[in-house]
């Protein structure tokens, strides 16, 4: 029997142990390869427009993966190895030499990449006509087919065993160290208890509750100075909380005598005093990746969520157009086209009037008052101005009506040596919403004497319900319009439709792959908790085999074992759900308006899943439990 | 309390079937110290392991009080080992994450008895143990004659009506052995603690009122001590040559 052979036996001999393993090796290679074959499809090279940063996104999403499933694999190798030492020094007790011992390990780890490569590559070709599917509909495009580009396999591929390469020579030298006498220690372990620190517990509380604060109370003005303090906070008062808090916590417990020594308190009270050292990391790690992965999509959900509120209360016209030339014309025919195809209801305001560009960039677009009488305005239907006068009406959106406020252009304007004294300026509301720029209202004389010097032009305002019907449309117009130099300012082209639609897409797809990154960094935490617990199972199998020979009845052992497990799971869960909503609230802060809907409905999205995840794994583990008891009894 | 055992056997295996106990008949009375011994592979772990309901017989009645424990649900059952029997094991199987008196107190615990309760009968055992000093040391900071004393303080906390002992002395030093065995001893002539022991060694054995021996899976021989303690060693000893000889 040669080496190989060997391994490949061990392999069979323990699925067990490495089935998790596997899976969570084939897991990585699926996502990685999804993602390739994301980046490597035609239609993405061909992507121009709102779609062209989806490849962008992609790519960095892939790097992202990459990096993480670094960190990820790294962690089920080594937990691996660990859950296979005792083989490895028998092995080394019968006299395998270090070279023999080395290769045992790298054709185990050959055998188990290889295999999870290709699972991992299989299960992506299998699971990609679902996965095109969604992205297609998230970006709205029919022609989005599976394609499988061979640079993806081959990126795939180099990439995990290369992979593999580097992790293997890490593990092999964890393996050289390996304690013969530790691993093969069959009494008593020497176990110590954690030391008490009630420094670093006190500590760790407070700085976390420092950070809070400075997220929490964040504003506007000073976010940018806090957000790095306030992170850093954050982490290390976490990392204290883990290894340092808990622990004090626990030992509080314990001498409150009438809890501790009540039923199963007294075994899993001190089970996870003892389990906690150890898994400090672990639920470190867990904690920040899943608040930052529950953060990256709150904060994208909540921001595409308050852009499109602010979209609907900006704008009361649906689409705004102005022309001065044929180009301009034929764009507002095709558009009306468009717009009567789909059997749009709307109402429409066409106004002529003349364009005076000031302050480099600037327009002030003339209109006879007269005509803005006609549209039955109350706060402009009695007002009368001379000859020399004008009246103003303000911009309707906000940033704009600033920096009118901070021009000129409420004292006098002058147009073409043409002096206008502006009497008054119009804010009602109703009014102002016609004016996507500054509007300036004249009598009709004088509108006659600036057409001589201005160049004409007309305005067609477009107001209809459902703001998002043919966006996609509307969209390709306004990409047409505004990539043909003849069309510059002032042939304005704004449809709101089309920006929906935008935000739309790049919602649904960012949404969509900070989703996937959450869901990775969210299974991966996890996963690492399952490894943990199931590392720990032969530990706890012997212990509860002998405790159940002095009478603990197996609901009892159950119910010490979940209160543990939950708490050991819920545990990161529930602040990585505080981290992430002070961050929420920070940012909601910053822009001043609340996030909360959106995020409630991430939060319980979340906690669902993760109720369901725990039960399966709580469920399994039990039984095996259970399984370990039976066969004693 | 009384223990009966009727015709009790034990078989496992369906293809190749190994007869572990081939019918033992045996009785044990309130306040009994009885001692099983035999060679390695005679049944005697096995014939413990079904009176502590840890196993079940193949066939044959155990009877505790004229009740068979193993005829009720597994809760009872539970409740039945924690109340009515102590065991000690040759490997102590104390937890490593309680201190020695929590290791002591956890029956009581689960029992749900009240802190001032379990103090007073933890301090109460420990006394008698002489493992005051180690109330609040962790298992792997004390020998193993230690950790087998609080593993019988354990066993002993909720005043078991029946004591099992399997190989207590297993791991021991001739020192500590005869610590624990008078120990064992002073907990059934004075706390009135029906013993059952497995052991192999006859120095152990010398202890009880009164030993059996199994081998093959049969009832072999039965001595009682009697009142010249020093001829009951002689005779074990002599059994045991005996059976050493005839393999």
């Amino acid at each position: 029997m040669n080496l190989f052979s060997f391994a490949l036996k061990n392999l069979k001999g323990n699925v067990q142990s490495f089935k998790t393993y596997f899976l969570a090796n084939a897991f990585s290679v699926m996502i990685f390869f999804v993602f390739a074959m994301l980046i490597y499809h035609p239609e993405m090279q061909d992507l121009d427009g709102v779609q062209k940063g989806l490849k962008q996104g992609t790519v960095a999403v892939e790097y992202i993966i990459f990096g993480f499933l670094m960190f990820f694999v790294s962690y089920s190798i080594t937990s691996f190895l660990k859950q296979r030492s005792k083989d490895y020094a028998i092995v080394k007790i019968v006299g395998a030499s270090p070279k023999q011992l080395f290769l045992v390990h790298f054709y185990e780890n050959l055998i188990v990449f290889i295999g999870s490569i290709l699972a991992g590559i299989l299960l992506g070709v299998v699971l990609s006509k679902f996965f095109f599917m969604i992205i297609s509909r998230m970006i709205e495009m029919e022609t989005f087919e599976v394609y499988f580009a061979k640079e993806a396999f081959v990126l795939t591929i180099v990439v995990f065993f290369l992979l593999f390469l580097v992790l293997n020579a890490i593990s092999s030298i964890a393996l050289l160290k390996i304690n013969l006498v530790k691993i093969l220690q069959f009494s008593r372990t020497a176990q110590k208890p954690q030391k008490i620190r009630p420094f670093f517990a006190v500590l760790g509380l407070l700085l976390m509750f420092s950070g809070y604060y400075l997220g929490y109370t964040a504003v506007k003005t000073n976010i940018l100075s806090r957000f790095l303090p306030a992170l850093a906070l954050v982490i290390v008062g976490t990392y204290l909380f883990y290894s340092q808090s808990i622990v004090y916590l626990l030992f509080h417990i314990k001498k409150s005598r009438w809890f501790y020594y009540k039923g199963i308190n007294l075994l899993w009270i001190s089970d996870l005093s003892y389990r906690v050292k150890s898994l400090s990391w672990v639920m470190f790690f867990s904690t920040i990746v899943i608040a930052s992965g529950l953060t990256a999509f709150s904060s994208i959900y909540s921001l595409a969520y308050s852009q499109e509120k602010k979209l609907a209360k900006d704008n009361y016209y649906s689409l705004i157009m102005s022309y001065s030339n044929e180009g301009g014309k034929a764009l507002f025919e095709k558009s009306k086209k468009v717009l009567d195809d789909h059997k749009v209801d709307y109402e429409h305001v066409a106004l002529n009037t003349l364009v005076h560009k000031f302050e480099g960039n600037n327009f002030v677009f003339f209109a006879k008052l007269s005509d803005f009488k006609g549209q039955g305005f109350s706060s402009v239907s009695n007002a009368k101005i001379a000859d020399d006068e004008v009246l103003m009406l303000q911009p309707a959106a906000e940033n704009r009506r600033t920096a009118f406020r901070n021009s000129t252009l409420n004292k006098q304007i002058e147009v073409e040596g043409v002096q206008l004294r502006v009497t008054d300026t119009v804010t009602d509301i109703l009014a102002t919403r016609i004016a996507f720029k500054v509007f300036a209202l004249v009598s009709d004389a004088k509108f006659k004497e600036l057409a001589s010097k201005l160049t004409p032009t007309s305005v067609h305002l477009y107001k209809y319900d459902n703001v998002t019907v043919a966006g996609n449309e509307l969209m390709d117009l306004t990409m047409k319009h505004y990539s043909s130099p003849s069309n510059v300012q002032p042939n304005f082209f704004i449809a709101i439709g089309a920006q929906y639609y935008y935000f739309l897409v790049s919602k649904r797809y960012s949404l969509f792959l900070s989703f996937l990154v959450g869901a990775i960094f969210f299974i991966s935490a996890a996963s690492m908790l399952y490894f943990n617990f199931f590392n720990h199972l032969q530990v706890e199998k012997k212990k509860y085999q002998n405790i159940v020979k002095i009478g603990l009845s197996e609901k009892e052992i159950i119910q010490s074992s979940r209160i543990q497990m939950g708490i050991l799971f819920f545990l990161p869960n529930l602040f990585a759900i505080s981290h992430t909503f002070i961050a929420i609230k920070a940012l909601s802060n910053a822009m001043e308006s609340t996030f909360i809907e959106p995020v409630l409905i991430v939060f319980s999205v979340m906690v669902l899943i993760q109720i369901v995840y725990f039960i399966s794994i709580n469920h399994q583990y039990n039984r095996h439990l259970k399984k370990a008891i039976r066969l004693e009894a | 309390m009384s223990l009966q055992l009727n015709n009790i056997t034990k078989t496992y295996g369906k293809r190749i079937v190994t007869e572990a106990l081939k019918g033992i008949s045996l009785s044990v009375k309130d306040g009994d110290f009885l001692g099983i011994m035999g060679p390695s592979g005679s049944g005697k772990t096995t014939l413990l392991n079904i009176i502590a309901t840890i196993d079940n017989p193949t066939s044959g009645a155990v009877l505790v009080n004229d009740k068979d424990p193993h005829a009720v649900s597994e809760k009872e059952l539970a409740l039945f080992r924690r109340r009515e029997l102590g065991i000690v094991f040759q490997s102590y199987n104390l937890l490593d994450t309680l201190t020695v008196r929590e290791n002591i107190a956890l029956p009581m615990a689960l029992e749900k008895k009240s802190v001032k309760e379990i103090d007073a009968r933890v301090n109460e055992l420990a006394a008698l143990l002489g493992i005051r000093k180690l109330l609040d040391k962790m298992p792997y900071e004390i020998s193993g004659g230690e950790a087998q004393r609080t593993a019988i303080g354990r066993a002993v906390v909720n005043k078991p009506s029946l004591l099992l002992a399997d190989e207590p002395t297993g791991n021991l030093d001739s020192k500590s052995s005869a610590d624990v065995m008078s120990l064992l001893t002073k907990l059934n002539k004075e706390e009135g603690v029906t013993t059952v022991l497995v052991t192999h060694e006859a120095q152990a054995a010398s202890y009880c009122d009164r030993v059996i021996f199994i081998k093959d899976g049969l009832l072999n021989n039965e001595i009682n001590k009697g009142d010249n303690p020093k001829q009951f060693f002689q005779q074990i000893m002599d059994v045991l040559t005996f059976f050493n000889t005839s393999l």
